[in-house]
């Protein structure tokens, strides 16, 4: 009986076909988004028409993403619709304490509001969560 | 929850990933099942109970 030990992680065709339509409207969402904000600082986007119709734009290319995310967990292997769950958890816990915890500087003239910092520290929970997540499950056979 | 899975996959020589391949789930569940780092869901352990021929009974018990 050989076991592989390598410990890197195996996928379902299933999975892989979700993880891969995740990631390309991820792709498409931040780009998107990237450009369309870059767009609007440098004033390429003129007038509050062209700039609702560049978040508008940006908003779609989000719903796609999060109907690929959904798809993916519905297909996904349970231990990963489990590595998710908790990882989403921290995101929820890490943007709602730093959301509240702006709030409550900003109140005190400490800072100013940047509502981007709760978004920032929300994905960086979750991107964290994922990897320990799947490194916890990754192990080998012994 | 404890289980026999091991036991089952190393009388049949099977590998972890062949026995993943049969219950249609990756390598790492079938290993973090066999740890005890991850409880299976019902319709994974009646998955897994037909791959082996035996009875859930048979295959986990609880601490």
């Amino acid at each position: 009986m050989t076991d592989n030990d390598s410990g890197s992680w195996t996928s379902t065709d299933r999975d892989r076909r979700s993880q891969r339509a995740v990631l390309g409207w991820s792709a498409l969402w931040v780009g998107a988004f990237l450009i369309c904000d870059q767009a609007i600082a440098r004033d390429w986007i003129d007038g509050d028409p062209g700039v609702i119709v560049a978040t508008v734009v940006v908003c779609l290319l989000a719903l796609g993403w999060v109907a690929a995310y959904i798809r993916f967990l519905r297909n996904a292997d349970e231990l990963v619709r489990r590595i998710q769950l908790e990882a989403m958890a921290v995101a929820l816990g890490a943007g709602l304490v730093s959301g509240f915890a702006i709030i409550l500087l900003e109140d005190g003239d400490v800072i100013e509001a940047r509502p981007s910092i709760p978004l920032v520290v929300m994905t960086l929970g979750y991107v964290v969560a994922v990897i320990v997540g799947y490194r916890r499950f990754s192990g080998g056979s012994s | 929850m404890k289980n026999r899975i091991r036991v089952l996959r190393a009388e049949r020589r099977w590998t972890q990933a062949q026995l993943a391949e049969r219950a249609r789930v990756s390598r790492q569940t079938i290993n973090a099942i066999e740890t005890g780092k991850f409880d299976p869901s019902l319709p994974l352990a009646f998955t897994i109970s037909r791959i082996f021929d035996e009875s859930i009974e048979a295959i986990f018990e609880p601490d």
